[in-house]
């Protein structure tokens, strides 16, 4: 019994083991680098251009197909390439009437990109609380780091002890502004390479949102009042010259809104289908528009708003991926499913499952129909190889990899 | 009668074992003058900023040795028992086969799990001394799989061992470095991995009783 | 009286080489069993048979009536097994192994190993890989006296030993099988000292069984006769009667188990004169050889 049982642990951990280490040398031989697109909205055109790549070399094409060299770009992107065309003597004065000033196009210029393994992460709950209002034009970072448990502590980082004095001013103001500990989420920009502070967001227990931050030694905390039923499962918060909002908040499922400064109200981007777990969120935005693209392994999908975040365009483009190219569809004949414990989408190490469909089954009936005759030619029986059986039936070549690597030993015990 | 095999597999291992627990000592020792040396060198906050904020590895020297330990006492306690004549000794012994080997095993995974657990205190203390217990919970996790690791590689490597038929050698030798391997290019471990981990490593265990069925076998 | 060990039909082979065939033996309780042969006859493979540290191809070993390639414990406990070249766990002291090996087996008594150890000059502490060949080989045998078992097998135990231990093993062992009506089974190709020791044998050949009955039967039966040769050419072949032969210019020496007129007989058949033949006694030695041939 211990004996059969051991043999099905190490077929089991042979399966598992392939079943990481075959698809990913599988794939490191014949994966190939898709770049992705991407996809810009001229103000000039009033039309998109898309960037690709061939191998090494980038080229620009509108949706037409047209082919346009750098320059010809350039010219056409004028508030995303401002700096070379004043250099080169082109930038033009004025566009769709309103003047091209610098000043302006610096300030409007916001560029914000979100990755899955940045929303599906936890760090650790300590963060810096800057003076946002100390008078020196940079930003100092504190003596000591926050956390808000069951209250607001101050930890200084010299003598990793807590900062009575100040956790209790802290949590006793919060406590007054209805502050519910613990804190579910925090969100800031923890760094003094910016040009201000806006301090942290914190949604309480009970999903309300505080605006948080220290003035002058001081806390400040403001309920936002927005909507408690919002699943928020991501926001990023970004401190920009604009001032038109604190940053992004993003649901589990898949809305993004702007937390604006206009006392805290939502804006929602009219985006669809954003699956947090896998696409790549990128906003660019100039003085006319707002562009925001998801991106994926086999599509990217933009959407083009106004100021006023009425969308203006739309445009879709889908490329085969690695699993549809020709490696990709041999390999789900190949391999019924694949295992890796790291993802790109994500930053923890954990069980990345998939399955690769109906294709699998036809490789899987081929080892099976070849572990049978081997069965039968070893003599053994359908009574005591069954298991040997069933498991390169549902595990494919991995499961005949480990069938074929350890004998059955059934026809030796007594 | 298992103390009396405690005893010869310590006698063993003994020497081993010490030796592994002051190098283990020796490279705390080390991290905490590290630790020492970052907080005088980038200050406090912007050495808490660097590890919090940044994710800086401050503790990664400790990372190997627990897979040092689970091979070097796999070698130490099994090897001297595949000489033909000192497993024809061990055999005659009136305890049944596989009691006795799971009997051998449960002492270098004793020993194992006791230098982990002083390993693991004295990192805790450190670290502590240093930062606030969310960071240490966040060093502890990391390090739960490479002792994992070091406990999984005890079980292969002696199962590897114990193996007399070298063909069969050759062929748990890749899958057990490609099995040991998951534990230290798996960072920011998921629970559900951690304790995915935990299991197998306990599980990796029965695969002794497999080598050992060969044991016998293996007598020519 | 019962059998302790049972062979029947035992063959065993590697892969293809065959080592032995339908091999049958008894021992009996209170017997001392010597199993006899030249090297890489099987008399190690048949000890691992019996100690079921191997599986034979086919037949069945019975120890004390049970299927010895799965002994229980408690059978194993009334085993005492002597490894070829006295081998024990060398990185242990007198003092530990006899600490080690007593929570093992019930019947322990420790004062027949000390006494012996006593005999040896050496300290409670030493280490036994810092003990000489000889010494070691006492330990060993200290060791099984301590465990009192009911069967001693014992591969070959004059491995390593000069003539002085060899004598001091036996000595103790005789000492001890007679006083305790112990059963011995043990295997050598030293004869000499064998000689007063055993009570049955089994000679073995490779792929046969030579001999198989109480020594003093083979002693009383198997003769070695010499005569002179006229014809120096004559070829002599094994049979029935000539077991085996040795022909040295005009000198030849018959082996056999047939009486004199019986040799006398067959060499007239063979025209040869056999009225120089003389039976000349053997040593348990001379008769080993004189069975198995030089060669």
């Amino acid at each position: 019994m211990l004996i059969k049982t051991s043999r099905i642990i190490y077929l089991l951990l042979i399966v598992f083991v392939a079943s990481i280490y075959l698809p990913k040398y599988y794939w490191m031989k014949f994966e190939k680098n898709i770049r992705n697109p991407m996809v810009y909205f001229s103000p000039v055109k009033k039309d998109f251009l898309i960037r690709g790549q061939n191998i090494n070399e980038l080229y620009y094409v509108d949706e037409k197909g047209k082919h346009y060299d750098r320059d010809q770009f350039e010219e056409l992107m004028p508030l995303l390439n401002y700096r070379q065309l004043v250099l080169d003597n082109k930038l033009p004065d004025s566009l769709n009437g309103e003047p091209l000033l610098m000043d302006k196009i610096r300030i409007n210029n916001i560029m914000l990109k979100i990755n899955p393994d940045e929303i599906d992460f936890k760090t650790i709950q300590l963060f810096p609380m800057l003076e946002s209002k100390s008078g020196r034009v940079r930003l100092e970072m504190p003596d000591d780091f926050f956390r808000i448990t069951n209250r607001f502590e101050f930890i200084d980082c010299a003598t990793n002890k807590i900062d009575e004095k100040k956790s209790a001013c802290f949590s006793t103001y919060l406590g007054v502004k209805k502050f519910a500990f613990p804190a579910k989420l925090i969100a800031g920009n923890p760094t003094t390479k910016k040009a201000f502070d806006e301090g942290y967001f914190v949604l309480d227990a009970k999903n309300n949102l505080f605006h948080i931050k220290m003035v002058k030694g001081k806390p400040f905390c403001v309920n936002t009042n927005i909507p408690d039923s919002l699943d928020v499962a991501y926001m990023k918060i970004m401190e920009m010259p604009l001032m038109e909002f604190y940053g992004l908040m993003i649901t589990r499922q898949g809305d993004v809104y702007f937390i604006s400064y206009d006392n805290y109200k939502l804006i929602k981007l009219p985006l669809k289908d954003y699956d947090i777990t896998k696409d790549v969120f990128a906003l660019m935005g100039d003085q006319f528009y707002r562009t925001v693209s998801l991106v994926n392994s086999q599509s990217i999908r933009t959407v083009v708003t106004d100021r006023k975040y009425r969308v203006v365009d739309t445009y879709k483009q889908t490329w085969k991926n690695n699993s549809e190219l020709r490696a990709g569809i041999a390999a789900s004949y190949l391999f019924p499913f694949t295992l890796k414990l790291n993802d790109e989408n994500s930053s923890y190490s954990n069980f990345y499952f998939q399955f690769s469909g109906s294709n699998a089954l036809i490789g899987s009936i081929i080892f099976a129909s070849i572990t049978f005759v081997i069965l039968r030619k070893r003599q053994i029986s359908l009574q005591k190889g069954w298991f040997d059986l069933l498991l390169v039936l549902i595990t494919g070549v991995f499961g005949f990899i480990a069938v074929s690597l350890v004998k059955n030993i059934d026809k030796y015990l007594e | 009668m298992y103390s009396a095999l405690f005893y010869k597999e310590w006698l063993k291992v003994r020497w081993a074992v010490f030796g592994l627990t002051i190098l283990s000592l020796l490279v705390l020792t080390y991290i905490a003058l590290d630790l020492a040396y970052y907080v005088e060198f980038m200050t406090a906050v912007g050495f808490w900023g660097n590890v919090i904020l940044l994710g800086m590895p401050f503790f990664t020297d400790i990372r190997y040795t627990p897979l040092l330990s689970g091979i070097i006492v796999a070698i130490v306690q099994f090897s001297p028992e595949m000489n033909l004549s000192r497993l024809k000794l061990t055999l005659h012994l009136p305890v049944e086969e596989n009691k006795l080997l799971f009997q051998m095993i449960s002492v270098g995974l004793l020993l194992l799990v006791l230098l982990f657990l002083i390993i693991t205190i004295l990192l805790w203390i450190i670290i502590g001394i240093y930062f606030p217990v969310e960071v240490v919970r966040f060093a502890l996790n990391s390090l739960a799989l490479w002792l994992l690791g070091g406990i999984a590689a005890y079980f292969l490597t002696s199962a590897i061992i114990l193996e007399p038929v070298w063909t069969r050698r050759l062929i748990l030798i890749p899958v057990a470095l490609g099995f040991i391997d998951l534990f230290y290019s798996s960072g920011n471990p998921h629970i559900q991995l951690t304790l995915f981990f935990i299991i197998t490593s306990v599980v990796a265990a029965l695969l002794i009783s497999y080598s050992g069925y060969h044991f016998k076998r293996g007598i020519k | 009286m019962e059998n302790v060990v049972e062979v029947k039909n035992l063959t065993h082979s590697y892969g293809k080489k065959l080592v032995f065939e339908d091999f049958n033996f008894e021992i009996k309780s209170g017997r001392i069993f010597g199993l006899l042969g030249k090297n890489g006859t099987g008399k190690t493979t048949t000890i691992n048979i019996l100690n079921g540290f191997l599986k034979p191809t086919s037949g069945q070993c019975l120890m004390f009536g049970e299927n010895s390639y799965k002994l229980p414990p408690q059978t194993k406990a009334r085993v005492g097994f002597l490894i070829e070249g006295h081998i024990q766990y060398s990185f242990m002291s007198i003092k530990q192994i006899e600490k080690f090996y007593s929570a093992f087996y019930p019947k322990w008594k420790k004062e027949p190993y000390y006494e012996l150890m006593a005999k040896l000059e050496v300290t409670e502490d030493q280490k036994l890989s810092k003990m000489s060949c000889g010494q070691r080989s006492q330990v060993a045998l200290g060791l099984i006296l301590a465990q009192d078992p009911d069967l001693l097998i014992l591969d070959d135990y004059s491995m390593g030993l000069d003539a002085g231990y060899r004598r001091l093993f036996l000595d103790y062992l005789i000492e001890y099988a007679k006083a305790e009506a112990k059963t011995i089974f043990i295997t050598s190709h030293i004869i000499q000292d064998l000689e007063n020791f055993l009570d049955d044998c089994l000679i073995i050949d490779y792929r046969s069984v030579l001999v198989a009955m109480p020594i003093t039967e083979f002693r009383q039966t198997f003769k070695q006769y010499k005569f002179h040769l006229d014809n120096p050419s004559i070829k002599f072949s094994k049979n029935e009667v000539v077991r085996n032969f040795e022909v040295l210019k005009d000198k030849a020496t018959i082996y056999s188990f047939a009486g004199k007129p019986e040799i006398e007989a067959y060499l007239n058949s063979l025209s040869i004169n056999s009225s120089t033949v003389e039976e000349i006694p053997m040593t348990l030695e001379d008769a080993f050889i004189g069975i198995t041939g030089k060669y």
